[in-house]
Formats: C-alpha cells, structure tokens, sequence
C-alpha cells in the first residue's frame, strides 16, 4: 500500500482511494480495486487536457479584454476625480477660442461652439453617463431580480398577477413613456435615474422568473428540502445563486443600453439639465456644427462608443468565465 | 438522548437545541412502518397508480433493499416515505407512514422540518443534479449542521471536514472550497452523501445511489454506505433495480412490480428460495460470468404494464412464463409464509405448476 500512495499521482481522482482513509472508507476489495484502477485511471488525461483548454481559451481573449478593462477603468477613475483632475472648468465660456480643433493650444481636445474644453466636458459628462447606468440597472436588477424570482418559486395567482401586470408595462414604446415620465417627474439626476430603473424591472423579473423556474425543478432543490431547509432558505441560498448570475449578466449588457438611453434623451433635450454636461448632449450640440467642424460631435460619440463596446465585451467575457453551469459539470 | 453525532463536541446550544429535537430512540417496535400504502397521480391521461399498497416494517440499524424494474414504483415510494411528492399532483389514496411510532403521511412542510435531514435523509440518484453546481461544497455542507444542530461556523467547518474525511475524500479542507463540477462523480456522491449523513439521520433512503455512476465507483459508495450503515446503527433503505446491489448489503428485500410488493422475504430466504416469478426473472437476467461468451442474456418478454391501465388479474401475468387462466382473473393476494416470507402469487415458483416444464435448464438458476 505504500507504493501505491507513492505514485498516487497529485491531482485527486476518483479511484484515488488508499490506505490513509478514516474509519468508515471502504476496506478490503474496494479499496484493491481502487489502487488497482490508479494505474490505468481513464479520467486523469480528460481533467488535464480540459484545465488547459479553458486556460488556453481565456489567454486568447486577453489582449482585447485587457484593453477594454483599462479604457472602463480610465472612464471611471476620470469620472470619480474629475473635480481634482487638472481640468478647466467645463462650463468655463472662451469665446475667443470658440471651435477650437483638438491638440490646440490649451485644449487638448479643442472647445465647443461656446468655447468650453472639450476634454473637461467629457469627463463631468462621463459622470451622468456613469451614475445613471450604473444606478439605473441596480435598481432594476434588485427590483425586478427579486419580483421574478418570487413568482418563480411561489407561482399561483400572484405570479398570474404580477406577469399580467409586467407585460403591461412593457408593452409601452419604452421611450415614449420614458419621454412622459421624464417631461412629468422632472429632469434632475436622480429622476433619471430612478425613472430608467424602474422601467428596466419587467424584463429584469421576466429574466429572474425564467431562471428560477427551471432551478426551481432541479434536485438540488429537492435534496435540500430533504434535509429540512425552508422555503426562504432554498429561495435565497439555492435558487438565487443560479439566478444571480444570469441576471448580472444581462445587467453587464444593460449598462450599455442605458448609456445610449441617457444620450437619446440628452439628444431631445430631456437629460440633466443645461448647463451641465452629458455625452448626449455634447452629440446634440455638436450637430449645430457638423457642417463646418466634425470633432464637436465625433469625440464625445467615439468616446461613448468605445465605453459601450467595453462595457459589452468585458461583460461577455466576465459572464462566460463566472458560468459554473450544467454544460461545465 | 446520547449524543449521535459522532464528530464534535457540542456547544451548549446545540445540547439545548437536542432536548426538543424529535426523539426517536425511546420508541419500542419497528423505527418505520409503512401500511398499505397508496400514492396516485392525477395526469391528462389518467390515474397514475405509481405506488399501490405497499407495506413493509424496517427496525432501526437494519437495510432493506427495494428492487424493481423503471417504472415499477421505487421512487415514487421512497419520495412518499420522506414526503417529499409534489403536493399538487399526489391523490391521498391512503396509507400510513409510521416513523418512530407516528404516522408522517401527509405532514405539511413546517412539521416535516423537524424530521428532514434530522432523523430522515436521502441520497439521490445523480449527483450532477443533486448537488448545486454554483454553491460551494463547504457552504452545502454545513448548511443543515448550522440549521439543524445551530453549530457555530467553524464548529461547523471541522464538522464538515470530518464528515468529508469519513465519506473517504481526500484533502478535505480543500473540498470545502470547490464547486461539484471540480469533483468526479463518485466523488460528487461521496459528498451527497456526507451531507445526508451530516446531522446523524435515523433512517437514510438511498434512491439508486449508484446508477449514475460509473461501474469501477458504484462498489465504493455501496461499501461506503454500508459501512456508515453500521457505524452509526442507521437503518437504510436502499433503492436499485439490480438484485446484485442488493445480494449481500441488505437485511430484508422487497421486490416491487407496478407499484405493488410481489415479493418480500429476508435477504437469505429470498435468494435461497425465491417464489414469486418475477424475482426468478429478474435473477435469471443477470448475466453470468461462468457462462460461456455469446451466451444469450435471458430477458423478461413485454413490458410492464401502463400504470393508468393496469391488467386485471395479476399484473404480472402478461409477462408470466407460469401465467394459468386464474391467474388472468384473479388478483392474488400477498400471502405470508411462517418464515417471513410473503409473496403474491398463486403459482409460486417451486410448487407444481413451475416445476412442470423445463425451468431450471432454460433459467440456469
């Protein structure tokens, strides 16, 4: 026997079964039969050559993703400090300078038709663009997470009810209420915000209660019932963790959405009001000039473009790499 | 009560906790007793008679192993025993459950809390699906010990790698790190079943335990099961469809045949003496390693009958190689012998009629 635990290869398999077992482990010819099938284990190569596959797989996603964490990291990092940052004031007019073109003198990124640095308004815009998505989409992932994912478990009327109730709101041209709302709440910040959000919680809970309802049939369920849990605990400590994750998942791809949501509405004229500066409504400024200059416009799209484009592929890939499903098991 | 849980010493709440824990070594006679008991479905086409008068007794530290073919009832009769049936779909068509000298049979969800994963368990057939693939195998596991014994965290954390070490897992600090996918699948048993066994359950029914697995790894958690079994004087009810499972690791056997007991007997008595036809078949489908190769397996012709549109008569006789006319008339009875040993049957193997023609060459019994 102490041969056999000399060439018990490091990674534990399952016919890894030696003398070193406790009380209880099986003896005799089990445990023969086990050492026996260490030789020739038929699992060993598999475990190895799908550990370096994933690692290889990941490895080749890295040059892009890396990049895409780095610009998210830059936009939010600015967004935070930008009062300290060595910027001028972003609603500071130099009419002398108006239209200024990028690496000019001063501007880095030239000025608007007002004459204000255009690389400062990028950064406060940055701001908005951050906090609305941001809150926007924890709100509707709290909300409506937790909505789907109650009707999911309980079913019965209540489920009838509430998914009677989400389809209604979502069978409204999302933008034409959020138009309504918006003229009608107000156009502060935190309106906004909470106006989004809310309007996200239908397809949140429609997500959340897809999920759930096939967790909710899996065995694991039935086994932790078998050992006495209640009903909140298998709602909170076994279904959640599968619903989390798909949920994040369409949040990550949400953030987005939402970031070109508030620029469609700052392009109407209906975000955070003037003076302060958003991406959008740097674009619908920017339009007065398209003639004559194209950067007004063209720097703050790109800007929200390549933060969009981010924000998806680093949730892409953040999805697939924290997706501990069946299809892995 | 003696303290069952044989891994830690117990904090001062736990002991307390224990005082109104569901005691259930005082009681006298049998640890369950199931009478005649009858679990239907309500489905589209029918009425599902998927458990239909079965009745056995299991005393405390003893196995009995239920052996069936798909579809003739196991499961339904062990998710019955532990209560665990949809709500919706199930017909109260009576029956009792008595465990510990009480009749369980339809206690609502807060009364069977008490009883789950504290005096009843179970292991379930596939541990890619009975376990939670995105739960961590520490968190799975000390969960009920948290619960039900209301251990501290790290009590509950040796706890959980002692109970690793003793299902035969190696490393066992680390497990509690990982995912199931990280785990093979015998392995991935070895931890349901280290969490059925967690807070020290009377009675464990294992639901085909090893089916899923591979043939090299079934022998180990059987002999694991077996040997928890003992140690820690459970009583057990092991599910299969594999009269092998069940020759040497079991007390008593109930043969099930569309969700009716055809035959029970103790384990010895039964492969000593089996009576009813079906058993016969089910032995004589065994393949043999004395046969020489290419020998071809004997099967049982037919299939087994629709349970929404049972046979009239004995459900058997359609398949029967001994069927006589009474007995596509008649339902027979399940008779006992003075032995213990009951079966329904009219024509039991080894009385006049069976030993009438050429059974024991063709069988090979």
């Amino acid at each position: 026997m102490p041969d056999s635990r000399a060439t018990t290869p490091p990674v534990v398999t399952p016919a890894t079964v030696d003398d070193s077992l406790p009380v209880g482990a099986p003896e005799g010819p089990a445990a023969e039969h086990a050492v026996r099938g260490n030789g020739l284990d038929p699992t060993l190569p598999a475990v190895l050559t799908a550990t370096a596959g994933s690692k290889r797989r990941s490895r080749g996603r890295g040059v892009v993703f890396w990049l895409a964490l780095v610009w998210l990291a830059v936009v939010v990092l600015v967004a935070l400090t930008a009062s300290w940052l060595p910027l001028s004031d972003p609603d500071k007019q130099d009419l002398v300078n108006r239209l200024a073109p990028p690496l000019s003198d001063g501007h880095v990124l030239g000025t608007d038709g007002l004459g204000r640095d255009i690389l400062a308004r990028l950064a406060f815009g940055a701001r908005v663009s951050l906090i609305i998505s941001v809150s926007a989409v924890s709100i509707g992932m709290l909300v409506g997470g937790t909505i789907g994912l109650a009707v999911g478990f309980f079913r019965g009327w209540f489920e009838s009810v509430t998914m009677w109730a989400l389809n209604v709101v979502l069978a409204f041209p999302g933008l034409v209420l959020l138009l309504g709302l918006v003229a009608f709440v107000g156009q502060s910040l935190t309106a906004i915000t909470l106006v989004v959000g809310f309007l996200s919680v239908p397809v949140y809970a429609r997500v959340a209660r897809a999920t759930t309802l096939a967790a909710a049939q899996r065995d694991y369920v039935l086994a932790a019932r078998a050992l006495g849990a209640s009903n909140r605990r298998i709602m909170f400590g076994e279904i959640l963790p599968n619903v989390a994750l798909p949920v994040a998942a369409f949040g990550l791809v949400a953030l987005g959405v939402v970031i070109v949501l508030e620029g469609s509405l700052a392009f109407l004229g209906l975000s955070v009001k003037a003076p302060d500066p958003t991406w959008g409504s740097m674009i619908a400024e920017g339009r007065q000039h398209l003639s004559t200059t194209t950067h007004l416009a063209f720097i703050p799209a790109l800007v929200m473009f390549l933060t969009v484009l981010a924000v998806n592929f680093v949730g892409d890939v953040l999805r697939s790499r924290f997706d501990v499903r069946e299809s892995r098991l | 009560m003696s303290v069952r849980h044989p891994f830690s010493s117990r904090s001062s709440r736990a002991r307390a906790r224990d005082r109104d824990r569901v005691d259930v070594s005082d009681h006298e006679g049998p640890l369950l007793d199931v009478k005649d008991l009858r679990t239907w479905f309500d489905t589209p086409a029918g009425t599902v008679r998927a458990v239909d008068g079965v009745s056995f007794g299991l005393d405390r530290g003893r196995t009995l192993g239920v052996v069936g073919e798909s579809g003739s009832g196991k499961t339904v009769l062990a998710r019955s025993i532990m209560n665990l049936l949809p709500r919706r779909t199930v017909i109260p068509a009576g029956g009792e459950v008595v465990f510990a000298g009480r009749n369980i049979r339809g206690l609502g969800v807060r009364a069977m809390g008490r009883l789950w994963g504290r005096e009843l368990a179970m292991v379930f057939q596939d541990p890619m699906t009975s376990l939670n693939p995105v739960v961590k195998i520490g968190r799975q596991l000390t969960e009920s010990l948290r619960h039900h014994l209301h251990m501290p965290a790290d009590e509950a954390r040796e706890t959980a790698v002692a109970l690793l070490a003793s299902v035969g897992l190696q490393a066992p600090e680390r497990r509690l790190q990982e995912y199931p996918h990280q785990l093979s699948g015998g392995m991935r048993q070895r931890v349901t079943v280290a969490i059925a066994l967690a807070c020290g359950p009377s009675l464990l029914v294992a639901d085909e335990p090893t089916t899923a697995l591979d043939v090299t790894v079934q022998r180990q958690i059987l002999d694991l099961l077996q040997a928890q079994q003992r140690d820690r004087n459970m009583a057990m009810i092991l599910v299969t469809h594999d009269l092998a499972v069940v020759a040497n690791r079991t007390d008593e056997i109930v043969v099930m045949y569309a969700g009716q007991v055809v035959e029970r007997a103790p384990t010895a008595t039964l492969f000593g003496q089996m009576r009813h036809p079906y058993t016969e078949a089910l032995m004589g489908s065994i393949p043999r390693i004395e046969n020489p190769s290419h020998t071809v397996l004997q099967v049982i012709p037919g299939r087994p009958p629709s349970p929404v549109d049972l046979p009239r008569g004995c459900r058997f006789a359609p398949r029967c190689r001994y069927a006589q006319a009474r007995c596509r008339d008649e339902d027979p009875p399940l008779v006992e012998d003075d032995d213990g040993h009951a079966y329904r049957c009219f024509f039991p193997v080894g009385t006049a009629v069976t030993t009438g023609n050429d059974r024991v060459e063709e069988v090979g019994v």
